[in-house]
């Protein structure tokens, strides 16, 4: 029998970039991909905390490569106006013809400082790919994003098959409820729980 | 494509070593098939693992470009390394120190092979044994 040496819910197999298991109901990344670029290159995933909105947006970028001379990424952790430079907002320094710029956490920008990151990229003829909790006006929605628990549970799946763990569906289901359906929590729960099994059986 | 192996052995066969241990092993690249591989990687790493930013640290590392012959790929390429001081690995609830060697093989095409073998570097419940009594 193959020994489990390693926590599938550790940070390195679930941080947004790694793999994206897509909800049945998608119509898929390729189509999400092709109808952002038919749609004048902006458009934004709308959804909930943990629900797997950065997980979406790096696996379109994939898809995306090809269509763009470069991406940039911008993760807006929440700070004031003063910490949130124009320069920024425009896109960074480098960003202009053929460059997507894509933020994630765009909820925790002002109305003001939203206006100007969007007018500023379609100055600049620049792709924009934004992630946020609420809609924002005048961007196209790509998708919204919902939890649910069958799809936290393919993600589990996913997770467990390729590392040769198993995990109670109790468990999952727990991890789930507990957490209101924010799939990062839930499989940082997932996480502690394993963690405690692998500890106690390497001694 | 055929999936390439990578075979990663350290030449005392021990997993468990302490500060300034000379690592010593060889990796060997086998069933490649007939994509064109651009270079091959070796290192010797440490990582943290856990539910939170995970770093990690070269302690050693190699670098090949290519073209290469299969039979050439096929043969045992070696490495050496005198391991250093710390960090020593360790196995906690939130984070885990982890050490390996790792063997990285780039094709022309975007695809890429990693395979890892991890080794202990040191023994933290001596050091914890020791503070405590």
């Amino acid at each position: 029998m193959q020994r489990i040496d390693e926590n599938p819910f550790a940070t390195r197999f679930t941080r947004p970039g790694y793999r994206f298991v897509e909800p049945d109901d998608t119509s898929g990344v390729e189509s999400l991909a092709v109808r952002f670029l038919r749609d004048g290159q902006c458009g934004q995933i709308v959804g909930p905390h943990g629900c797997g909105k950065t997980s979406l947006v790096y696996a379109m970028t994939r898809s995306l490569q090809t269509a763009f001379r470069e991406i940039q990424f911008l993760v807006i952790r929440r700070q004031g106006w003063l910490g949130f430079r124009s320069e920024k907002i425009a896109g960074l320094h480098g960003s202009g013809d053929s460059d997507l710029l894509v933020v994630d956490g765009v909820e925790t920008l002002s109305p003001i400082q939203r206006w100007c990151l969007v007018g500023s990229c379609r100055y600049r003829n620049c792709g924009l790919l934004l992630t946020s909790h609420q809609e924002l006006l005048g961007v196209p929605i790509l998708k919204k994003l919902m939890p649910s628990f069958s799809h936290f549970e393919q993600i589990v799946e996913h997770l467990t098959r390729s590392e040769h763990a198993t995990v109670q569906s109790s468990s999952v289901r727990e991890a789930y409820d507990r957490n209101d359906g924010n799939y990062r929590e839930g499989l940082m729960f997932l996480y502690d729980e394993f963690q405690q099994q692998l500890l106690a059986t390497t001694g | 494509m055929s999936r390439p192996k990578i075979k990663i052995s350290l030449s005392d066969e021990k997993l468990a070593y302490s500060p300034g241990d000379v690592l010593v092993g060889q990796y060997v690249i086998d069933n490649l098939g007939d994509d064109k591989v651009v270079a091959v990687e070796s290192s010797v790493i440490w990582m943290t693992q856990g539910k939170g930013e995970e770093d990690i640290g070269v302690q050693f590392f190699d670098r090949q470009k290519g073209p290469f012959d299969v039979r050439q790929l096929q043969q045992p390429r070696k490495f050496s390394t005198v391991l250093p001081c710390s960090p020593f690995s360790y196995d906690g609830m939130m984070i885990r120190v982890r050490w390996a060697v790792r063997v990285r093989v780039f094709f022309e095409v975007e695809l890429q092979c990693t395979e890892e073998l991890y080794f202990r570097l040191g023994n933290v419940s001596s050091i914890l044994g020791d503070l405590s009594g």
